[in-house]
């Protein structure tokens, strides 16, 4: 069985992508673009990256589950809020939370009937779901990763090492107007972009016992993900393509899976049982 | 069996467990022993099941558990620790799904949160072991990243290299790895004594914690 399946991201305009590191307490500077440890000549070096956790949220979490909840029909103001912070956050546990003796079991029937947490995981209630079957890797296709990239994927080094990350990264400035009662109070705000025809190589390694449904889920995902990542979106930013996807799971398996258990999946999440037949999620 | 020189060529930064955790080579085996085959063995007349794993086996508890003739894995050359940062917000743009659309995200369940996370840059982790190579080897290509955060990239690992290497002693086989004082191995070594720790897999099931002896990393 094949567990690991690789895709190029293609940015098809600039994308803003905020550092976690430097940007929460940076409010007044530049806002710099996502960086991460690289070990370069030698030394490590934060440099512009994309953040695999993102990456999950917005390729996976938030399209797998935007279409599940539209092919279910369920529509505002249906689910609890732990059911909606499960799908779209992964989900917390409740205050005094004491597992059940046989969560482990509860969990895996949990994921037997969705497909999507059994790929991304989550916590309900009172326990985290067992362990979840993807794993997202990512890296800029630039000079500064040519090392890394050549261990398992030496078909990209020469394109890798033609380019610095630094060439592809530029500031953007913006202007908020506030009114012609205000002249001359205008706010600017900056932040750092990688610039349009950026590639990205993402790997995704899959559990070995990961069922069928599970990985096709996560094609599914990417067929149907709108294509914008990170900041900015409202002005385009962040437009991306996927290219050169590989021997992909087949996505039919996921939507016929939903709809062989759409009635199923749907109580599940709207009485917060998750199929289970105990109150999970409420 | 033969004395091993374990290598993982790491693509992105690993996150210990735990500041100044360690990465042991009998977790990781008996790990990918489990993937594949997850059916645990008992040594004759102990009750304890455990993972069978392909290294020399240097003791058996009274419980029954094994200590494997493995080190743990230390970065070679540069290794440079630092903090990283994962994001966790309540889905505030899907709250009209919700039937409460109020969430406190600065308290309490829906609190957003900024969780600190180390990690360590290295090109490579070693170590050393007692075991029948080409079963470790085989075993180490299932092992895909290590510590924790693999969901998000963190330590992934590119290739393992299993080098066979002579004349290993006793100390350095066990050079970071937990020793129970009840063992009779812990008189010949010298080291850092914990009263309770782990010392066999899973290292983080608390009930088989001992007082262990760790030879310190000298090598």
């Amino acid at each position: 069985m094949q567990n690991r399946y690789t895709a190029v991201l293609e940015a098809v305009e600039p994308i803003s992508h905020g550092d976690t590191l430097s940007g929460v307490d940076n409010s007044t500077n530049v806002r710099l673009f996502m960086r991460s440890a690289v070990l370069f000549n030698g030394q490590a070096v934060r440099i512009p990256d994309l953040s695999e956790n993102a990456l999950r949220s917005v390729l996976f979490r938030r399209t797998l589950h935007d279409k599940l909840l539209r092919q279910l029909e369920i529509g505002q103001r249906q689910l609890s809020q732990a059911i909606l912070n499960l799908l779209y956050s992964g989900g917390s546990m409740a205050s005094g939370a004491q597992a059940p003796t046989n969560e482990i079991e509860l969990g895996h029937r949990v994921k037997d009937l969705y497909p999507s947490l059994d790929l991304l995981g989550g916590s309900v209630n009172d326990f985290i779901l067992p362990r979840s079957r993807l794993r997202v890797t990512c890296w800029p296709l630039v000079r500064e990763y040519a090392p890394i990239i050549s261990l398992l994927y030496p078909e990209y080094v020469s394109e890798s090492e033609k380019i610095s990350i630094y060439d592809l990264l530029s500031e953007e400035i913006r202007t908020r107007g506030t009114g012609d009662e205000s002249d001359g109070n205008q706010m600017l705000y900056q932040y750092e972009v990688l610039a349009a025809g950026a590639r990205f190589l993402l790997e995704l390694t899959f559990d070995e016992w990961t069922p069928d449904a599970t990985r096709s889920a996560a094609t599914f995902a990417l067929q149907s993900w709108d294509g914008f990542f990170g900041g900015q979106n409202r002005q385009g930013r962040g437009r991306m393509v996927l290219r050169d996807a590989q021997n992909l799971p087949d996505a039919s398996v996921y939507t016929d899976f939903i709809t062989g258990h759409g009635d199923a999946m749907k109580s599940g999440l709207l009485d917060g049982s998750l199929g289970t037949g105990k109150m999970l999620c409420v | 069996m033969t004395g091993l020189l374990i290598t993982a060529h790491l693509m992105t930064p690993y996150a210990p467990a735990m500041a100044g955790a360690d990465i042991h080579i009998d977790s990781l085996l008996t790990w990918a022993v489990m993937q594949s085959l997850p059916a645990p063995v008992f040594f004759p007349s102990h009750s304890a099941a455990v993972m069978p794993c392909p290294l020399k086996l240097l003791w058996v508890s009274d419980a029954g558990h094994p200590l494997w003739a493995s080190t743990t894995l230390l970065p070679v050359g540069e290794a440079i620790m630092a903090r990283e940062y994962w994001h966790k917000r309540y889905p505030s743009d899907r709250a009209e799904l919700s039937s409460k659309r109020a969430a406190n995200t600065s308290a309490g369940r829906w609190k957003e949160a900024r969780v600190p996370l180390g990690v360590v840059t290295t090109a490579q982790l070693t170590g050393l072991c007692i075991g029948v190579e080409s079963e470790v080897h085989r075993l180490l290509q299932t092992v895909t990243h290590v510590g924790k955060k693999p969901s998000t990239g963190y330590g992934r690992v590119a290739k393992w290299d299993v080098t066979p290497v002579g004349g290993l002693e006793i100390r350095q086989v066990l050079c970071g790895h937990p020793v129970p004082v009840d063992s009779p191995i812990a008189e010949q070594i010298t080291g850092k004594y914990r009263p309770s720790t782990g010392w066999t897999p899973p290292y983080w099931y608390a009930p088989w914690h001992c007082s262990c002896i760790t030879p310190e990393a000298d090598r």
